[in-house]
């Protein structure tokens, strides 16, 4: 059977959703169980305190890399099938200064505030309440925004087009960077351990 | 030695060979083609490019693509209709605005046909694009440009390229446009 399992025929669109469903539920469980529901766990993030955040997200990047490569490279998964969302390169980046402000200011992102919401804690629910207003909002307010929602399309792009490099090149630089990244990561944690 | 260091040995060592795997084919090629691109292929070697028009058969009497084929429209049996010597070729499904082609698609995707596209409501698709294409007075240089290469297409297949004001009102209706195209004797 080869992945992706959707467009495989693996499961129709009922079966999708419930696996969905059960891959939110099982994600949402190692994210509480990891500690990432912690408004001031992700908050040590910004203020290089704890780097809980950036070791789990590029443990994160890493084992989907290898996996995504190496599965596309034994044919069990049909790469090309994979949606890949289009880049936009000024709303994105403007979108990222807007969610890195409101990521410090709440100590949670997006994710992490629906886990920490489901632990009961306050703070995660407020956070969800602001999200869910936020989005409401950008729906309503759209018109005025269509225009730099829609600047500067670059299309489906992946960054081995974009520098002209074969993917298993990027692969080797990014574990690389990432295993370099957990030893300066942990050297700063012991730092301010001292 | 620690679970850490075991996992950061086995990604380098996966993260080194794949630096000796080369490349892999790119994510989120999307499976759709557009109607300009089934033209450049047609325009270029027609022989090269296999239509197969699932809707049913009152639909592609009233209007189908250049070339096209009446084909089943059960996954399947589209599947077993495709001889092996097509497998090479481009192949376009072409279908209405629902799901059908799609699944179609991806049915020829599972079977290996790799150079499967598919072109949702391809009649509009296909009046819009390349018998009647309209470029909009006072376009950018760039737009222009584009539409030159567009208007020569439908030039090629017997459409009828053109330029409206802005102001004018677009056509909206895929059967007023269909009974426009006929009008003016289309030769297709």
């Amino acid at each position: 059977m080869n992945a992706p399992l959707y467009e495989a025929g693996a499961f129709g669109e009922t079966g999708a959703l419930l696996f969905a469903l059960g891959l939110g539920v099982v994600f949402g469980w190692f994210l509480e169980r990891g500690g990432l529901g912690n408004a001031n766990k992700l908050a040590g993030q910004f203020y290089l305190t704890d780097m809980t955040v950036f070791k789990v997200m590029f443990s994160a990047i890493v084992t989907t890399l290898l996996g995504v490569y190496w599965l596309s490279k034994l044919g069990w998964l049909d790469l090309p099938l994979v949606f890949l969302p289009p880049t936009y390169l000024v709303p994105q980046l403007l979108g990222g200064v807007v969610f890195g402000i409101g990521f410090v200011m709440g100590g949670l992102c997006p994710g992490t505030s629906c886990v920490s919401a489901s632990t009961g804690k306050v703070d995660g629910l407020l956070v969800v309440l602001g999200m869910l207003c936020g989005v409401f909002a950008f729906n309503e307010l759209f018109p005025l925004f269509e225009g730099v929602y829609r600047a500067t399309p670059m299309g489906s792009v992946t960054i081995p087009e974009l520098l002209g490099v074969p993917f298993g090149a990027v692969v080797f630089a990014i574990v690389a960077i990432a295993i370099a990244g957990f030893r300066a990561a942990e050297r700063i944690e012991a730092r301010g351990r001292a | 030695m620690s679970t850490n260091r075991t996992l950061a040995i086995v990604a380098g060592a996966l993260g080194a060979l794949a630096l000796f795997g080369g490349d892999t084919p790119a994510p989120g090629a999307p499976g759709t083609i557009t109607a300009l691109e089934v033209a450049r292929a047609l325009h270029a070697d027609p022989e090269a490019v296999r239509i197969l028009d699932v809707r049913d058969r009152a639909a592609f009497d009233e209007y189908h693509l250049p070339r096209a084929l009446l084909a089943p429209s059960d996954p399947n049996a589209l599947v077993a209709s495709l001889g092996e010597h097509a497998r090479g070729d481009l192949v376009v499904i072409a279908g209405g605005p629902d799901g059908e082609p799609r699944a179609a698609w991806l049915a020829l995707r599972r079977a290996g046909v790799v150079g499967a596209r598919y072109l949702p409501d391809a009649t509009a698709a296909w009046l819009d694009a390349i018998v009647s294409p309209v470029l909009v007075a006072g376009a950018d240089p760039r737009t222009r440009a584009a539409w030159e290469e567009q208007a020569e297409l439908s030039r090629y297949f017997g459409g009828f390229p053109r330029v409206r004001a802005a102001a004018e009102r677009p056509a909206d209706d895929v059967a007023d446009r269909l009974r426009q195209a006929r009008r003016r004797g289309c030769a297709f």
